[in-house]
């Protein structure tokens, strides 16, 4: 039983993690961030990565449900509500293939990275269906506000994104080098 | 460790600016100015760090 | 003088017969005759050659952007075929199995297509000329300027005239060849001379020939080595010998060999306003300078009547145009606005 509770936190905070890498990339790709956001997309990405995973052999080595190893790469195949769990899958799948080319992107060149990065905005609301169609927890407030704000932060940077592609109020003015000591 | 800027690709996003104010400087529209072509060894990680992160990969290093 | 004493016009058999058949070329020949190329960046022809890799096609560069410029069209009028033997010269000596000549008008397919060149006519804009938009439109690509050279592409590109010399040189020879001009700079050169001045035209002189004589009777500034080049004094001017370092040195441009005298009644800074503003949307609009630079340049130079605050800013955002373009068209915007407010500064006195 204790497996089962560790998939569903475990997958939980992988769609946090997950909302939170995608608000932030929307803010970026308004412009409206810098280089610690950027970096903390990076390094959320490559958290919830390590999250979705155990969620995934959390749930694939409980055996509460019967699940194989195989429908944690290949969607709608598996014998518990296939398409619901497919679902999950496919976002795990977006997820992955994102942060690999995202790593690999100054080999890929900038065509390769744009054509998966365009399918990123898929990847959350994927996601968000299977966390709440699956969640047994759905109801519950430990599901409920994690999963709300995440909701509304991604859908708020969106938002700001749609608005319009503006830069922050005025570019890095002309000014003499800022010198960073001790760093 | 040299920096360079492939100016096509530049759109003026300008994370490297905020990623190396030391090196580099907006014009009035954004666009890097390159102050210093050289990456002092303390600034390594934050060049390599502003040649990944840059949105068009516009931003090279040469070591 | 050389290139016009082998014009033999579009036929191939008067040209034969006037010049003779050609010998293969060798790097070392190209390197020992000290030819520099001819279509304004007068870079060392043989060290271009050695810089492409694997090379598949030379380009013959015959686009002639620079609106003051004639001799391009002149050489391919009166003289094809001389530029089809160096074109071919360069193929055999690079191993490249296509020859391509690029232009803006029509006509001359016919011409040189039995002779193995493609004549393909591309868009009549001023960077179309420039070389790796040139091998980017000539492939299929689009004619803007490219981060990847032509050179690593296996293409090199070369001015027209550039090949007429190396069909002269297939010819008679690399001491030939550096028996007229400077030691820095061999050979002859192709000068369209334009503007308030007795004879407009296409000539040709040795390198190092002094440019008054050429423009004798004449009085006004001279805008030197087209529009992204730069304004001489009128005095200035007529002391400058047609060498590339030598007219750097003096602050002038020598380019692909524009000279352009200004007519008495005309001002220099409306002119300069005239080009500019011509640059400005000739751009290609994918770098910073080029977008956003080039036009508030123009802006500028409008306001310098009105608004006082205009110079210094045109100043320093001329300034932010050096070495920071796609390509060397801002550069060449700089020039010419730097120079013109240097020779024309009567007229800014005079507006205040």
């Amino acid at each position: 039983m204790t497996l089962w509770y560790a998939t569903r936190v475990f997958g939980i905070v992988s769609f946090v993690l997950l909302s939170a890498v995608m608000t932030l990339g929307l803010l970026g790709a308004s412009r409206r961030t810098g280089y610690g956001a950027a970096l903390l997309h990076r390094s959320l990405s490559l958290l919830s990565v390590v999250f979705v995973a155990l969620h995934v052999v959390a749930a694939i080595g409980d055996g509460f449900v019967p699940l194989a190893w195989k429908d944690g790469f290949v969607p709608f195949l598996s014998g518990y509500r296939p398409l619901l769990t497919g679902l999950g899958t496919v976002a795990a799948d977006l997820l992955l293939a994102l942060v690999v080319t995202s790593l690999l992107r100054r080999r890929l060149g900038l065509h390769a990275w744009r054509a998966v990065h365009l399918l990123a905005p898929l990847c959350w609301p994927v996601a968000l269906v299977h966390a709440v169609a699956i969640g047994t927890d759905t109801p519950t407030p430990w599901f409920l506000f994690p999963v709300s704000a995440s909701f509304a932060a991604v859908l708020a940077a969106g938002a700001l994104r749609l608005s319009g592609r503006g830069r922050a109020a005025a570019p890095v003015p002309v000014e003499p080098l800022k010198e960073r000591l001790n760093r | 460790m040299r920096l360079t800027v492939d100016r096509i690709a530049c759109d003026g996003a300008g994370l490297c600016l905020r990623t190396l104010p030391e090196l580099l400087a907006a014009d009035e529209w954004g666009y890097p100015i390159v102050h210093r072509e050289e990456v002092p060894d303390a600034l390594r990680r934050h060049a390599k760090n502003a040649a990944h992160l840059c949105p068009r990969i516009a931003l090279h290093l040469k070591d | 003088m050389r290139l016009m004493q082998a014009a033999a016009g579009t036929s191939y058999a008067a040209h034969t017969e006037r010049n003779g058949g050609i010998r293969p070329l060798t790097l070392a020949e190209v390197e020992a005759s000290g030819l520099r190329g001819r279509g304004g960046g007068w870079f060392p022809t043989a060290r271009k050659m050695a810089s492409v890799r694997g090379c598949s096609t030379v380009i013959v560069n015959g686009m002639e952007g620079e609106p003051l410029s004639e001799k391009d069209g002149w050489l391919l009028t009166h003289a094809p075929h001389l530029v089809a033997d160096g074109a071919i010269a360069a193929a055999e000596l690079l191993g490249a199995r296509e020859i391509v000549l690029a232009v803006a008008r029509d006509g001359l397919a016919g011409v040189l297509g039995p002779r193995g060149v493609r004549v393909v006519r591309g868009p009549d804009r001023y960077l179309s000329g420039q070389e790796s938009a040139l091998a980017g439109w000539v492939r299929g690509g689009r004619p803007v300027p490219a981060a990847r050279r032509p050179a690593d592409r296996g293409i090199f590109v070369s001015n027209a005239e550039t090949f007429a010399h190396l069909g002269l040189i297939a010819r008679h020879g690399a001491d030939w060849f550096r028996s007229a001009g400077t030691a820095a700079a061999p050979g002859t050169l192709l000068l369209t001379i334009s503007g308030a001045v007795a004879r407009p035209g296409v000539v040709e002189v040795p390198v190092g020939s002094p440019l008054a004589p050429l423009i004798a009777g004449s009085s006004g500034a001279v805008l030197t080595g087209g529009y992204g080049g730069a304004w001489i004094g009128a005095q200035g001017a007529r002391s400058l010998w047609l060498e590339p370092e030598a007219m750097r040195e003096r602050g002038a441009v020598l380019g692909p060999g524009i000279v352009s005298v200004l007519p008495a009644t005309v001002s220099g800074l409306s002119d300069t306003r005239r080009i500019v503003r011509w640059m400005a949307a000739q751009g290609a609009g994918q770098c910073g300078p080029c977008r956003f630079g080039l036009p508030a340049v123009a802006a500028d130079l409008d306001a310098l009547d009105l608004d006082p605050g205009a110079l210094p800013r045109l100043r320093a955002r001329a300034e932010l145009l050096r070495g920071r373009g796609g390509c060397a068209h801002p550069d060449g915007v700089e020039r010419l606005v730097s120079s013109a407010l240097d020779v024309f500064a009567h007229e800014l006195r005079a507006a205040a």
